[in-house]
């Protein structure tokens, strides 16, 4: 028995560690009301599947981080969700690196989805019964028939297509990998024209006037520089177009309610008139440490939603400031939130 | 067959005439693991295993966690906290790691070409070099001179279209051997698994996830007088892959191949206080990533040349000296960077051992200075000591300064790479307790670790420019644990069992992060389990052994922050084998089933394993 003394000693040793189970910090039962909702869009981290979208009432600052899975079941979202789109009564949340479009109802319940996409990015409604999609890889924008949920065909535009806006029955598709914005024809879904808006391009509006306005990022390390063009919709021509510093990467252009002011982000987030001259020379609100990944411009109270992403791997910050800049409120939301939908 | 304490190491003194069969690289395995944790896999576990690969080795026998995307698919480690960049792969004292990626894959290794499998724990780069910072893997073949001519021929089918098979061929003369080996592993591995978020049609099945592993390894060895040795070795293999996509059970056109050539050539010369070895190596590692529906194609090619002199002087009676140079150079080819790029490194190691008390009391000192094409490389140190305190009770301590040089792919990919990055690096200090005992033959050794290790500099991929990440140096990571052994075997005439019961437990948390806005410190780092045990119980009666596997793996966090993670899993298997002697050859018989209670469960976010699996196998082996 002495020879096992050690042995029992040694087993006392042992017991003294952190306990494993991690502690949930998700509110897991909120009460929501009737005021307008905020849905937040959480791309998640490549490749853990995490991508979710989050519920935000602007009625009592209540959060459901988890909506989809809320909704559904728990059932997972997929990998990435890059976007989301809201027309028909329908919910179509683009999901990356699933290579799928997840359609729900309006109460976000899943009711269907549109598979065969290589890697879809964006989804822009063109009639009642047609989308197309861009796509990271496919060199191409995918045709949806919304009847069905299928993909129908194909519309060549080399390089890696991103946001998309529909006028004129023109669709302007910016391009990430090209120098230019490609133009179809939205009846015979072909290819009509291309404008140079510079390199990397990704975010595109449309303001009160019917001007299209492009944000490219440029490249930086090549000291590309990143351009704001605006184009008159109907002659396809450049009307104007302001430079970035060749050191600066501007992004994710938003437009207001009234569609006369243009926001976008550059660390921190800028604004401007659609009426300026120049670009702004300050910042409107600064980023201090914040990692700004996502914005969006709540058309009903003109408040505005920056999404911190912080290292890249967590749960996002959301700010909310009001619209002349004051800080109003913050709340947690998912892993990478990139964008917003607001009722 | 049964090595009983393995983890205890017996430095015998040995004789002149098998001096010379000793390698250098096995003088230098055994200065490195003075004062330190070390393991062999035993030899019965080891047949058990001999259609797996090293990582389902590892995963099942020590406390090594293995990232593993699931059977086939690329298996790398996380080694006392540390990440698969952290560890070194050593085959026969080479440094096998692939150069661009920092890593190696652990399901390519099959663990049937070592006849030794080691595992030394705690760092020590100023033995191995880059990358031994969490521990080190050794993976060595071990011939014997004079030992005639044995052949094999192993052949195995199991579940998902699991096909194997392996031949080796050995002739070991008095002066000369040669050891070859052939074997190649294929399945189609469409397992079926549990979606647990698809209410609607939860049982889906994998697809576009087969594989096939062909591979040769030849060793020539040559005794050219009693003073030298001479062995070349040789490693060449070719394997093909198809990657699942995230959703396993969609389609997906991923090709991987990895072909890989490993030559080695060995020169040793031994007298009774001086032995020295040169060696050189030539390692080439070729990966083709193909995706037909995302049009990726990517092709890259590393080439690795080491050379190595080695020399050990005992200059007094208790004091053995060593030094020696290495250089180590890889470049690697691929459209990723902006042209051809090159990796140099020329190294220079000194070290004493001491041994006092008939050899009771070994302490080893060493330091390593280094010269590198791209910036500067740390002077790495280790001091270490063992002490056999009675019979029964075995006392280690050690302390060094480790790092890891940064990869190709850190420094040179386009976009991102970052040419300014600094080397990870830190201090590493453990201590170790074993005590065994013996009684009515039952066995009994204990083993305890407790280590801790800081360090800073941590390379991280961070979004950089345009959005596109880049390593920087960002943090610092204090790892800290203990790991404990309970080995008890019994053996009574033909009857012997043995239970051993492995725990692991690591804190790797974040220090401090320089990225400004982040919400990990004292987090956890990702993918690191806190709590892992091993449990196994091996029954055995003459030429027949049957092992109950029992595997507890504990929470791993999948965000930095640590609010999202995956569930504890554990997950049971049988091995069982059997062998028949006949005249002229022996027959055994072997058989697995994996996951024998059909748990569903996954070790990485969205990769699935298999349900309840089988394996069966027949090996045929000469006589001599």
């Amino acid at each position: 028995m002495k020879k096992l003394l050690p042995i029992f000693i040694f087993s006392f040793v042992l017991s003294s560690c952190v306990k494993d189970k991690p502690q949930n910090t998700i509110q897991p039962q909120v009460q929501l009301t009737n005021a307008k909702k905020v849905y937040v869009i959480n791309e998640g981290v490549f490749p853990n599947g995490n991508a979710e979208v989050s519920l935000f009432d602007t009625g009592n600052d209540a959060v459901i981080e988890k909506f989809y899975a809320n909704q559904n079941s728990n059932a997972a979202l997929g990998d990435v969700a890059q976007s989301m789109n809201y027309f028909n009564n329908r919910f179509y949340i683009v999901v990356n690196n699933s290579h799928k479009i997840i359609v729900c109802d309006q109460d976000f319940k899943k009711i269907g989805q549109i598979t065969s996409l290589s890697s879809p990015r964006y989804i822009l409604p063109v009639t009642n019964q047609k989308a197309y999609v861009s796509d990271l890889y496919a060199n191409a924008i995918n045709i949806i028939d919304l009847n069905t949920n299928t993909k129908t065909g194909s519309i060549p535009c080399p390089g890696w297509t991103e946001e998309m806006v529909l006028i004129y029955n023109k669709v302007f598709v910016t391009n990430v990998r090209k120098d230019y914005v490609y133009i179809i024809n939205t009846i015979n879904d072909t290819k009509i024209d291309s404008i140079n808006a510079g390199l990397n391009a990704g975010s595109i509006v449309i303001d009160k006037n019917d001007k299209v306005w492009i944000l490219s990022t440029g490249d930086n390390q090549n000291s590309i520089s990143g351009k704001l063009t605006r184009i008159n919709a109907v002659t396809n021509q450049v009307e104007t177009s302001f430079t970035f510093g060749s050191t600066e990467s501007p992004g994710t252009l938003k437009l207001n309610k009234t569609k006369d002011t243009l926001y976008f982000l550059k660390g921190g987030i800028y604004r401007m008139a659609i009426t300026d001259a120049n670009l702004p020379a300050s910042e409107f609100i600064s980023k201090g440490t914040k990692n700004f990944y996502g914005l969006g411009i709540n058309p009903n109270d003109h408040t505005i939603y920056a999404a911190d992403a912080l290292d890249f791997n967590s749960r996002s910050n959301i700010y909310i400031y009001n619209s002349n800049g004051s800080a109003k409120k913050n709340f947690k939301a998912g892993l990478n939130s990139n964008g917003f939908y607001f009722e | 067959m049964l090595c009983l304490f393995a983890s205890v190491k017996c430095l015998s003194q040995q004789d002149t005439v098998s001096l010379i069969t000793v390698e250098v690289v096995t003088y230098k395995t055994e200065l490195s693991q003075i004062g330190k944790k070390t393991e062999q896999v035993d030899s019965t576990i080891k047949e058990q295993f001999k259609s797996n690969s090293v990582g389902d080795v590892l995963n099942l026998n020590t406390p090594i966690f293995i990232k593993n995307y699931g059977p086939g698919q690329l298996a790398t480690t996380a080694f006392r906290g540390g990440n698969a960049s952290q560890t070194a792969i050593l085959w026969n004292g080479f440094n096998i790691q692939n150069a661009m990626l920092g890593q190696s894959d652990l399901s390519l290794m099959p663990s049937f070409l070592f006849e030794d499998i080691g595992i030394e724990y705690g760092g020590s780069s100023s033995l191995w070099g880059s990358g031994a910072v969490g521990g080190s893997i050794h993976l060595k073949n071990k011939t014997l001179f004079n030992q005639g001519l044995k052949t094999s021929a192993g052949f195995g089918a199991g579940s998902f279209g699991l096909k194997n098979v392996s031949t080796s061929i050995l002739y070991s003369g008095k002066r000369f051997i040669s050891s070859s080996k052939i074997y190649n592993s294929r399945s189609q591995n469409n397992f079926s698994y549990k979606d647990t978020s698809d209410k609607d049609q939860p049982i889906k099945q994998q697809k576009n996830a087969g594989y096939n592993f062909l591979g040769l390894m030849q060793e020539l060895k040559f005794l050219i007088n009693s003073k030298q040795i001479l062995s070349i070795n040789a490693w060449i293999n070719s394997n093909k892959r198809r990657l699942p996509g995230f959703d396993p059970s969609a389609e997906s056109k991923t090709y991987q191949y990895d072909n890989v050539t490993r030559i080695t050539a060995n020169w040793n010369y031994t007298t009774s206080k001086f032995r020295s070895g040169i060696k050189a190596g030539f390692f080439e590692d070729r990966i083709n990533y193909k995706d037909s529906l995302t049009s990726l194609f990517s092709k890259s090619k590393t080439q690795t040349i080491i050379a190595e002199n080695e020399n050990y002087f005992t200059w007094r009676k208790h004091h053995q000296l060593n030094f020696g140079v290495n250089y180590t150079s890889s470049t690697a080819f691929t459209d990723n960077y902006a042209g051809t790029r090159t990796l140099s490194r020329f190294s220079f190691l000194i070290g004493n051992k001491f041994s006092f008390f008939q050899n009771k009391w070994l302490t080893y000192v060493s330091a390593r200075a280094e010269y590198f094409s791209v910036g500067a490389l740390p002077i790495t140190g280790n001091i270490s000591t063992e002490y056999n305190l009675t019979r029964n009770v075995f006392l280690m301590a050690s302390a060094a300064k480790v790092y890891r040089q940064p990869t190709l792919n850190e420094l040179y990919w386009l976009p991102g790479g970052n040419i300014h990055l600094k080397p990870e690096q830190g201090y590493t200090f453990e201590g170790s307790v074993n005590y065994k005992t013996q009684f009515n033959k039952v066995s009994v050794l204990i083993s305890g670790s407790a280590y801790s290790r800081k360090i800073d500099n941590w390379i991280l991929w961070v979004p950089g420019a345009n959005g596109n990440p880049s390593p920087i140096n960002v943090q610092r990571v204090w790892s800290r644990g203990a790991e404990t052994a309970w080995k008890i075997s019994y053996t009574r005439n033909k009857f012997f069992y043995k239970v051993n019961v492995i725990t692991g437990y690591v804190l790797s948390t974040i220090e401090a992060d320089k990225q400004e806005n982040n919400n990990t410190i004292n987090k956890q780092l990702i993918y690191t389990p806190r709590y892992t045990v091993n449990a196994n119980i091996l029954f055995g009666y003459d030429k027949a052994a049957i092992t109950f596997f029992n595997q507890y793996i504990g929470y791993r966090f999948t965000t930095s922050d640590n609010t999202q993670w995956l569930n504890p899993y554990q997950v049971s298997s049988v091995r069982l084998n059997y062998s028949i002697s006949l005249k002229i050859i022996d027959i055994i018989l072997f058989g697995a089933c994996n996951n024998l209670f059909d748990n569903n469960y996954m070790v990485l976010s969205g990769r699935p394993m298999p349900l309840r699996n089988y394996e069966f196998g027949i090996t045929l082996q000469s006589k001599n």
